[in-house]
């Protein structure tokens, strides 16, 4: 396999060779060249260099053969010393360059040390940028998978102005019937399934969905059909649509897949289609399991009451009317259903429509185009220190310039030289640039791209190959530049005359300004870098308010058709807890509505007996309900008084929970315990005695501050509310590995009622560390790149100062001929790098105050402006300026003063 | 009219090499490669190698050959053989000839100048 790839690659190379010399010969060639790898396999490095070589061979011998020069005999013959000057200086054709391309690769090769570091820094800062640009291409500029995705809105529901939620199968049918605006509104309920397709059978993300769904995102299926309106509801037809990803998978990509049979959850279904790839649903986004698999939802939408709000919506906008225009329509009709007596006033309920491309790229895009400016700068420091590495060169070959120009040569000529060199480095440097963007993108393909959305569908392809090349173009312009204008800015006669130097002051003072700029772009890295960690270190201090390691959730919900009666639902829940608690190794289980950080919670009216509310203040709280254990599970901690217990039954008083921060608020100064309070719901609610106080427990987010919450039983909430509570989430707590039970938990669900299937199962601690992973991911990336931002910045502070060093040797050695300290010429130099890094902090802090305004977004606890992030920064830029110019300053205090003396 | 075989001199290194390993009868690229690098001491790449032996062909120092039998009979059952064999013409043999003699030049002169003597590598 490897084999082939190689000589395939081989062949690639052999291109370069006119068609009828590879006709005749690349056979052997190719076989020639294998048994040398073969041979160069031994050595580790052997094989790379082998590589190398080849395509300077084939690239030498091939474009030569093409260009038809070097006559044959001029093959055979060895050249006389004395040709060469005589044609290059009157050849200005196309071969002319490639003389010169031959020249320059031969002074490359000739200082190994310094191309390798030139190609490296390249590759670190056009890498960088072409795996930025790989990512910003798939996450904000390649188009959403739907068929014209500006008109697509999702919908979600709101009540109080309180979260938004998911939609109940009435509301879709609501929108269907009564809005102008919106062509047609489609919906899904995601869940796992077992699927088999003859081999093994796996857990599959599946989503049920109306038959109009794909109609609706505009999406064809790439084989077969889409479902048929009556597929879904009153046919249940068994037919099932794959993705791409799991037909190839499952099905291993077999054509004739339309039409076979495949089994979910034991069930016979017929796959009807298969979807293109790169589609999604527009809620799998961003998701670390995105729905795979298709079936119709077979659900009677008519016979769901309001009350369950279980489907993701989506909603195309009629052709002629506006986004903003639906928007409005939608306000009215959740108006018009309130005023018929569908919601209750104090609901305030709201339908809400957000556009598709914002609700799935609106939290990314700053994420994104930031790290695209950090990539940016990196590659302007790499450029910077490329560009200065090329003006030691130009002066190095002073004179060499000076007495091609005294022999004719043009100014184009000479820059046409430069320039070449710098491309070459480029070029050179993007090809290993490459090689770390693909490696970037395996390592985004490897954690799944639920980082951000579609950053798994990145991929290097001819785009980002095309962006790499005209990158490498551009970077070799602007690193040949400064060198080329300092070798052709003075004339032969000068650059004669004054032996074979640059002017200094031009030469050092290009060089300082750029050291500066580097400095001053590490600077803004650093500091991005440094906010970043603050950030990550004041989220993990947070006080979660409960312990997220060894927890298991699940998803469950409750079908309103069977479970029509709260008792129904609470016999279920209790069932499921009491069979989920004799499993080996669960310590702790229970059933809440709203699993903190998961999802959210939103507020209810409460009156609380002794409070005298303010006319003005809103006697608002958050809500959860629980079961038994469910506390536990959740290891919330308990401050006074008791958790909820089996015995408080529907039948029972009417108890209750409340957090810390209600009870501060109700209760100030005294024990809220044993106090009442109750929801204001249409009907007159029970008192609820409160039984228990729970520490505060951060839920709809990490950052957000903590409401007064309540906790109320499943067995009592019907009472307090008005309606039963038909979902929740299954948490269960073990000392051991929370993920080895959840194949036990299913099993236990489906023995009770194969009809609820659990779904959703994760870790609470996967759910926190999902809620981090765009700042981690920012903050992983800002020190990759300031990292090497610091070491690039280093290098130019070092190439600098050892160049100032070397350059007044002589200097020194008279200065300390005459009696100057060594200690002196030790300051000195240094004096020059501390200056060097003060200008870099200074410019840099300019700039990381406007830079750092797009992180602003992404920061916790820590101001953008934050003084301790920017002296730190400080310190650690001063600390390696004078690293890199410690070196330097030693070797000039140690110059002997005698023998500079003679040599000079 | 016939050529010159001193109008080709000095031969590059590795052209004096190639004709140094057809002496001994007709070869394919790999075991030329294999005969020069043992003298030279630095790999010859394909690129180079068959650039090379075109030119030569070009010019008239070596011709094309079928190869020996065995091998011909590989290539017929559609097995793995090299395709092309070289093999030397009597004006390469001839260049041959003339770049050793001028070479035997050279070190005559330098055993006259001492050169050869002593010294150290």
């Amino acid at each position: 396999m490897r084999d082939r790839l190689a000589d395939r690659a081989y062949r690639a190379l052999l291109l370069a060779f006119p068609p009828d010399i590879r006709r005749q010969s690349g056979d052997d060639m190719a076989a020639l060249f294998r048994r040398q790898r073969r041979a160069a396999a031994q050595h580790p490095l052997g094989a790379l260099r082998l590589w190398l070589l080849a395509g300077h061979d084939c690239l030498r011998h091939g474009l030569a053969l093409r260009l038809g020069r070097g006559a044959v005999t001029q093959t055979c013959r060895r050249t006389t010393v004395t040709s060469r000057p005589h044609r290059r200086r009157l050849d200005f054709t196309r071969s002319g360059a490639l003389i010169e391309l031959r020249s320059t690769l031969r002074s490359l090769r000739r200082r190994p040390g310094l191309t390798i570091l030139a190609v490296v820094t390249l590759a670190l800062g056009i890498g960088a940028s072409s795996a930025m640009y790989t990512v910003g291409r798939a996450v904000l500029l390649a188009p959403l998978p739907f068929g014209e995705p500006a008109g697509l809105v999702s919908i979600w529901t709101q009540r109080g102005g309180g979260e938004l939620r998911a939609v109940a199968p009435r509301e879709v049918l609501d929108l269907r019937e009564r809005s102008q605006a919106l062509a047609d509104v489609a919906g899904w309920q995601a869940d796992q399934v077992v699927l088999s397709a003859g081999g093994d059978a796996v857990r599959v993300p599946r989503s049920r969905v109306t038959a109009n769904t794909f109609d609706v995102l505009g999406v064809r299926p790439r084989l077969g059909r889409a479902f048929a309106p009556a597929e879904g509801w009153p046919d249940r037809a068994r037919v099932a649509i794959l993705s791409d990803g799991l037909w190839r998978r499952e099905l291993g990509a077999d054509p004739n897949a339309v039409g076979t049979t495949i089994s979910i959850n034991g069930q016979t279904f017929e796959v009807i289609g298969v979807m293109p790839r790169g589609f999604h649903l527009p809620t799998d986004f961003g998701t670390d399991r995105p729905s795979q698999l298709w079936t119709p939802l077979d659900l009677n939408l008519e016979a769901i009451p309001r009350a369950a709000h279980f489907l993701s919506a989506v909603a195309r906008v009629a052709g002629g009317a506006s986004v903003e225009a639906a928007h409005a329509e939608l306000v009215a009709i959740s108006a018009a259903l309130t005023a018929e007596g569908e919601y209750p006033e104090g609901d305030e309920f709201r339908v809400v429509s957000i556009p598709v491309e914002r609700q799935i790229l609106g939290a990314v895009t700053p994420v994104v185009l930031l790290l695209s400016g950090a990539a940016a700068c990196l590659l302007l420091i790499a450029c910077t220190n490329v560009a200065m590495l090329l003006i030691t060169r130009a002066d190095a070959r002073r004179r060499e310039v000076a007495v091609r120009q005294a022999l004719g040569a043009s100014v184009s000529r000479l820059l046409q030289a430069q320039l070449i060199e710098a491309t070459v480095l480029a070029l050179a440097g993007g090809a290993l640039g490459i090689a770390l963007a693909f490696g970037a993108g395996l390592v985004l393909e490897a954690t799944g791209g639920s980082w951000v959305p579609r950053a798994g569908d990145a991929a290097v392809d001819w785009r980002v190959l095309a962006f790499t090349v005209s990158i490498s173009i551009a970077v070799a312009f602007l690193c040949a530049l400064p060198a080329s204008w300092a070798s052709v800015r003075r004339g032969p006669v000068d650059g004669l005359r004054s032996g074979s130097k640059l002017s200094r002051p031009l030469r050092q003072g290009i060089s300082s300004q750029a050291v500066a700029v580097q400095l001053a772009l590490a600077f803004v890295l650093l500091v991005g870098a440094g906010l970043m960690a603050r950030t990550l270190w004041s989220y993990q201090r947070i006080d979660l308010g409960f312990r997220a390691r060894g927890a298991l959730t699940a998803q469950l919900v409750l079908p309103t058709a069977s479970y029509d009666t709260p008792d129904r639902v609470t016999g279920y829940l209790r069932s499921l807890v009491d069979s989920v608690r004799e499993l080996p190794g669960v310590d702790a289980a229970g059933v809440v509505r709203s699993i903190p950080i998961g999802s959210s919670t939103a507020d209810w009216g409460i009156e609380v007996d002794g409070y005298a509310a303010q006319p003005d203040e809103p006697m608002q709280s958050d809500w959860q309900v629980v079961t038994d254990g469910a506390v536990e599970a959740l290891g919330e901690r308990l401050i006074a008084g008791r958790t909820l217990a089996a015995g408080d039954a529907a039948g029972s008083e009417a108890v209750g929970m409340i957090n810390e921060a209600m009870a501060r608020r109700f209760w100030p100064g005294r024990s809220a315990l044993d106090g009442h309070f109750r929801m204001r719901a249409a009907r007159d609610a029970p008192w609820v005695r409160v039984v228990g106080i729970i520490g505060d427990v951060r839920h709809n987010d990490l950052v957000s501050g903590v409401t007064p919450k309540f906790y109320l039983p499943y067995s009592q909430f019907f009472r307090s509310s008005g309606f039963s509570v038909t979902d929740g989430t299954l948490v269960l707590r073990t000392a051991g590995d929370p993920v080895g039970l959840a194949p036990a938990v299913v099993a236990a669900a489906r023995r009770i009622d194969p009809g609820v299937p659990l779904s959703g199962i994760r870790t609470l601690e996967d759910i926190v560390v999902g809620a981090l992973s765009t700042p981690r991911l920012a903050g992983a990336v800002l020190a990759a790149f300031s990292a090497v931002a610091l070491l690039l910045a280093a290098l130019g502070v070092y190439g600098l100062v050892a160049g100032l060093v070397a350059q007044r040797q002589q200097e020194i050695g008279i200065r300390l001929a005459v009696g100057a300290a060594r200690s002196d010429v030790l300051a000195m130099v240094l004096r020059r790098g501390v200056g060097l890094a003060l200008s870099g902090i200074a410019v840099g802090a300019v700039l990381a105050v406007v830079g750092t305004r797009a992180l602003e977004s992404l920061l916790f606890e820590v101001t953008a402006l934050d003084p301790a992030t920017y002296g730190a920064v400080s310190i650690v830029l001063l600390s390696v300026t004078l690293l890199g110019c410690g070196f330097p300053a030693w070797r000039a205090a140690r110059i002997d003063p005698l023998s500079t003396l003679r040599d000079g | 009219m016939p050529r010159d075989p001193w109008s080709l001199l000095p031969l590059k290194p590795l052209v004096f090499e190639i004709l140094l390993a057809l002496a001994d009868g007709e070869r394919h690229g790999w075991a030329l490669v294999r005969a020069v690098e043992a003298r030279l001491h630095k790999s010859v790449l394909p690129g180079n190698l068959y650039r090379t032996l075109n030119a030569m062909q070009a010019e008239g120092l070596l011709d094309e050959s079928a190869g020996p039998a065995r091998i011909r009979a590989r290539q017929a059952s559609g097995g793995r053989a090299p395709r092309r064999f070289f093999r030397l013409s009597a004006f390469g043999r001839a260049v041959g000839h003339a770049e050793a003699r001028r070479l035997a030049g050279l070190v005559e002169e330098s055993r006259t100048k001492r050169f050869l003597e002593g010294g150290t590598r």
